[in-house]
């Protein structure tokens, strides 16, 4: 039926993430998922054993060698800190498999090629494959297409490629527990009395509103 | 002999459910018909769930996908309809339905703005359409009712195109909010920067437990603080003894008697897919602009080969709503690195509210009426913004969590022109499936609106500069036609019978016994959300019906 072909501009909010924007000032309500792609998966129980369950993940679209591929990019994007583990540990990569196994098409082409085009340029460049690279390597060729402001533009295609992978990273690992706790994100929950701006920041927006204070440090 | 009551109410939304509810409360017997099923709100909704609890992250699953509107997800879902059975054609339209009762009061923004005396009179002020055949005056002892009975919390701002309510106290300001009010109040004369009116209690009201602050109100409020009709009118209708509801029904048409009165409406039960007829004295379409102007279309008959209740040529004409032309969305730098906090948790339609400015004072050289902003800023639930941070590793991963707290958010709503061009009709040949035959819905922007969006991106643009916000992303296009669900117009009230269909007590101009008080009988949508109104004019509807029948003009 024609009407449902109807899909919102890219970069769009949906409305009723919209309004939950507008309702509650968020950048996004519901694991917002770029235009084009969509949510994927990533089943809760899964998520919480992720650990373990890597091990034997069987991919449902990926192949052995995008998935080793997809498992280390994820884990160079969103690697663990002193407050919470890495992408991998928050099961992203599977996630990410769930969701191209979903969505196919062109996400699932732009995904495959841009994996194709960093083993190419590996290998041109270092002789071998993404996943063989040494840390230094893996660096330099993702700072090539990680900065889109600073890419040349003959690595537009990769740079487009490494936004989506890196929104389907964000996506998966600031949806997860890990990610949730992580932020940490505290809504979502019966609170007493919501107070809005602290008392504190208020007047200090004040204090610093004629001046230029780089940043309140709160 | 059946049942033959005062009054048959199609739809339990904010039209219906207002309409039955006040005229039970002044004594009438009233059947409520209901497309969709009953639901509970405390039960059949998943509340206070994180997206990883969901095995899609709370999007809709795969397979269920072609099912849903874009308004659904894991969360509401069981109150829309099955977009499968109820297709609808013509030109690209987003139509979100939801059947049960309550309807989309479930799930809606809760913004509740009244419109203003400028509003019922646009026309006078530039000359394009008509003006309403009431005024401000005529309809504000019913805004008063309604918002307490309801429920609106709010500043009272003394701004003339924005009448205050009767509020209850505002939710407060957010830190970025704080920030961006200052910021483009005192750089930008004329932009006025306000707290969101919403449908939220933030206090104990009518028996009414206030809201306990876990944000979502779209996902469908466990313990109705925010409106819906379930929640909040349904224990007032039941009490009164008079209300029968009557769930999965799904209306086809209204039926008229010999004399060319409307006699009762012909229903599809969702269940056994068996027809029905409901009877009554009075027939009162609240169902939704678009579905109400289907049924009339619909009920179409010798007498009224164009439509039931369409000598004027005009039902399913004027169709308006609003526009959502931008959004943006950026970092408020002066926050950079403050902790996050429970932002989220606050009830939808509350934040910030941008009047209208265009167009009051000066006249602007491209496009008449105006548009309002809604926004917010804060922690959200999900850092969306971090797609838009460059870079990968550890310093990457730091720079999503310093930010997490410094977003802001704005988007608008303008009015959309109600043009002839616009309009709605049945479709000869497809239909849902209950065998009903289906609309087909010809709406398209014009060159008021695309101008008017044009405007719309520069100042979001110019507002967020004003406050110093980094731009992270905006959309420049508009959204779909439909995809505000401000749908309206299509059965236009006015005092010239050949120009409208019906008057300004949305009684039907050619069956006096039938009224339509859903938001089709807008003369023009406004910037302002609409479900105020809707709730306004629907009760003042129901009062006139309730006199009206006391009278003894039904019979």
């Amino acid at each position: 039926m024609e009407n449902h072909e109807i899909k919102p501009a890219e970069g769009s909010m949906k409305r009723r993430e919209l309004l939950k924007v507008l309702g509650t000032g968020t950048a996004a309500a519901l694991v917002p998922f770029p235009a084009g792609a969509d949510p994927g998966p990533g089943p809760a129980a899964r998520v919480a054993t992720a650990g373990a369950a890597a091990e034997t993940y069987q991919p449902k679209i990926l192949t052995a060698h995008e998935w080793k591929t997809i498992r280390v990019l994820s884990d160079i994007i969103i690697p663990a800190d002193e407050r919470s583990g890495s992408a991998t540990q928050a099961g992203v990569p599977e996630f990410i498999d769930d969701w191209l196994d979903f969505r196919r098409g062109l996400l699932l082409d732009q995904i495959r090629g841009g994996l194709t085009w960093l083993d190419m340029e590996c290998n041109r460049l270092y002789q071998h494959d993404f996943v063989e690279c040494s840390e230094a390597e893996q660096k330099q060729i993702l700072d090539r297409i990680a900065f889109p402001a600073k890419a040349s533009p003959e690595d537009a295609p990769a740079v487009a490629f490494f936004n989506r992978l890196r929104d389907l990273v964000v996506s998966g690992f600031f949806s997860s527990r890990m990610g949730v706790q992580d932020l940490p994100y505290l809504g979502n929950k019966m609170v007493a009395e919501w107070t809005g701006c602290p008392r504190e920041v208020v007047a200090k927006i004040r204090e610093n509103a004629e001046k230029q204070v780089p940043s309140l440090g709160l | 002999m059946p049942t033959v009551y005062d009054a048959v109410v199609v739809g339990s939304g904010a039209a219906g459910g207002m309409a039955a509810t006040e005229l039970c409360l002044k004594g009438l017997k009233v059947l409520l018909l209901e497309a969709g099923p009953k639901l509970d709100l405390a039960m059949d909704f998943h509340h206070h769930a994180k997206p990883y609890e969901f095995p899609f992250r709370g999007r809709i699953r795969p397979a269920e996908r072609a099912k849903y509107n874009y308004a659904a997800n894991e969360w509401n879902k069981p109150h829309f309809i099955n977009e499968l059975e109820h297709p609808y054609t013509g030109k690209p339209f987003v139509w979100v339905r939801a059947r049960c009762v309550g309807g989309k009061t479930l799930h809606w923004g809760l913004v509740s703005l009244r419109f203003s005396p400028r509003d019922f009179r646009a026309a006078s002020y530039d000359g394009y359409g008509e003006n309403w055949p009431i005024s401000y005056e005529d309809v504000e002892p019913y805004y008063t009712r309604v918002e307490r009975m309801i429920g609106v919390c709010g500043h009272a701002d003394h701004l003339e195109n924005n009448p205050d309510s009767h509020f209850l106290r505002p939710v407060p300001f957010t830190c970025p909010e704080v920030i961006f009010k200052k910021a483009v109040e005192s750089k930008l004369p004329g932009r006025h920067v306000i707290y969101g009116r919403s449908a939220v209690v933030t206090e104990p009201f009518n028996g009414r437990v206030p809201c306990h602050y876990c944000g979502h109100c779209g996902r469908v409020c466990n313990v109705g603080a925010s409106f819906s009709f379930p929640g909040a009118l349904l224990p007032i209708a039941e009490k009164t003894g008079n209300l029968t509801l009557r769930p999965n029904a799904v209306a086809w048409k209204v039926l008229t008697d010999k004399e060319g009165k409307a006699k009762s409406v012909l229903f599809v039960d969702r269940l056994t897919r068996q027809p029905e007829e409901a009877f009554g004295k009075v027939i009162v379409l609240g169902a939704g602009a678009l579905e109400s102007t289907r049924i009339l279309l619909n009920s179409r008959n010798e007498e009224h080969p164009a439509g039931l209740g369409n000598s004027s040529g005009v039902l399913g004409k004027y169709f308006c709503e609003q526009i959502m032309a931008g959004d943006i969305m950026g970092i408020v730098p002066s926050l950079r690195g403050r902790r996050s906090f429970a932002d989220d948790a606050r009830p939808d339609g509350t934040g910030i509210y941008i009047p209208r400015f265009r167009n009051l004072e000066q006249r602007h050289p491209r496009f008449i009426r105006g548009y309002g902003f809604e926004g917010g800023g804060g922690s959200g639930e999900f850092p969306g913004f971090a797609r838009k941070i460059p870079g990968f590793g550890a310093k990457f991963k730091e720079e999503v969590k310093k930010h997490y707290a410094t977003i802001m958010s704005i988007g608008s709503f303008g009015e959309v022109l109600p043009r002839p061009e616009n309009y709605v009709e049945i479709d000869p040949v497809v239909r849902d499936a209950w065998g009903i035959p289906v609309l087909r819905i010809n709406v398209e922007w014009g060159s008021n609106e695309l101008a008017m969006a044009q405007d719309m991106v520069e100042t979001q643009r110019e507002m967020f500069h004003a406050a110093g916000i980094e731009v992270l992303s905006e959309r420049t296009r508009p959204l779909a036609p439909g995809w505000s669900i401000h749908e309206a117009g299509t059965a236009r009230m006015g005092d010239d019978p050949k120009k409208s269909v019906l008057n300004k007590w949305n009684q039907c101009h050619d069956v006096k016994n039938l009224f339509v008080v859903d938001a089709a009988c807008f003369v023009n949508s406004t910037e302002k959300n609409p479900t105020l109104t809707i709730l306004t004019l629907a009760m003042r509807a129901a009062d006139y019906i309730a006199d009206e029948m006391r009278r003894g003009t039904f019979g």
